[in-house]
């Protein structure tokens, strides 16, 4: 029983999945075409579908895996997660609508490309040290503190967050600049990302043509090596171009 | 990929965590604010993550952030190089498992989008 088709992206109609490849409920992969265009979707299993939402770990996890692995290969336009249609008719609806006039010229602009995302952290207890060393003031607050419950030094203790997300802040935004400027000669795109925790030191998506993709792994491994007694680093991909399609 | 197998293949930094695809973590992320939105479609919504969107997005800068990281520089290590005392690592196998004493004190809000669709066991620490 179907309960819909799940649509993962826009892509080429001679667009082709990797052998094999499930999507959303493990069900095979399917094109849609029209005209230039298509579109990827698989069925949705109504039983599978429970309360009628997708919330499963799975399901997310199957609309990454489907759209990373065929991105590998094709240009594709990732649609955001949960994109539901009832049928083959409906979901022509994706390629209608006043932006769809531009999906073509965006899928050639992402020919031949991967995005990959560069996640950095500062190590949290080297930075701490670091701030203590640095600022007796928080040194201070913190043996003040110690051994103290959150009710008794309240006001110390969010005087010495302060002090600390603050020193964070000002040693953030020299290092993710020079990060910046040594990924962009070896980048097709580059798109920072909002900071989510004070620790977080650069968030960035890049795009990245094949041909190109030793040279800008060697740049992220330079970069790493450099900073890597300081800060964490995260690289994920290749994946689909997430951050680079126009949000309509 | 077509890269050269041998010779002048470079060697992967191992101060660079590569994992694919990325961890279910690494995911919600991606699913949070990603993709194109197409208006004529309702989106089926995932149960409880919509709700902390907003507030995923916005770097914290709160008395409960403050909080946490007094709690983190309080509980830090100073005399040991990536080392951790025996009460810290109570307190950190005791709240989620986490590998770094400082960590289970900060993560609170990105934790909280976690937990809504991770068990602990898939969650995955980044390094």
């Amino acid at each position: 029983m179907t309960a819909g088709l799940y649509v993962y992206g826009i892509v080429t109609p001679d667009a082709e999945a990797p052998e094999g490849l499930v999507g959303v409920h493990d069900r095979p992969l399917e094109l849609i075409v029209v005209d230039d265009l298509a579109l990827l979707v698989s069925e949705l299993d109504s039983e599978a579908m429970g309360e009628g939402e997708l919330g499963e770990p799975e399901d997310l996890l199957a609309h990454t895996t489907v759209l990373d692995a065929v991105a590998a290969g094709e240009p594709v336009l990732p649609l955001a997660f949960g994109t539901v249609a009832l049928d083959d008719d409906d979901a022509l609806r994706v390629l209608q609508g006043p932006g769809a006039a531009n999906f073509s010229a965006e899928l050639e602009r992402l020919r031949g490309v991967l995005q990959y995302t560069l996640l950095v952290r500062f190590d949290r207890d080297v930075i701490l040290r670091e701030i203590l060393d640095e600022q007796p003031e928080a040194l201070r607050l913190r043996e003040r503190i110690a051994g103290t419950g959150e009710m008794e030094t309240r006001n110390e203790r969010i005087r010495l967050g302060e002090l600390v997300v603050d020193a964070m802040a000002h040693k953030r935004s020299g290092e993710a600049a020079s990060m910046v400027e040594q990924l962009e000669p070896v980048v097709t795109d580059l798109s920072e990302r909002d900071l989510r925790q004070p620790d977080d030191v650069l968030d960035v998506a890049v795009l990245v043509r094949h041909d190109a993709v030793d040279d800008f792994d060697a740049a992220v491994d330079r970069i790493a090596e450099a900073r890597h007694e300081r800060m964490t680093f995260r690289l994920l991909g290749p994946q689909a171009p997430y951050d680079f399609v126009e949000a309509r | 990929m077509s890269t050269s197998v041998m010779e002048n293949r470079p060697r992967k930094s191992s101060y660079v965590e590569r994992p694919g695809g990325g961890s279910l973590a690494d995911v919600v992320e991606v699913i949070l604010d990603k993709g194109m939105v197409i208006d004529a479609f309702v989106r089926v919504s995932l149960v409880g993550i919509e709700l902390l969107t907003i507030d995923a997005r916005i770097v914290i800068a709160s008395v409960d952030t403050y909080l946490r990281f007094a709690e983190a520089t309080n509980r830090l290590d100073l005399y040991e190089h990536g080392g951790r005392d025996l009460p810290s690592l109570m307190s950190g196998m005791a709240e989620d498992g986490a590998k770094d004493s400082t960590k289970g004190a900060v993560d609170g809000m990105k934790e909280g989008v976690k937990d809504a669709v991770t068990s602990d066991e898939e969650e995955e620490e980044e390094a």
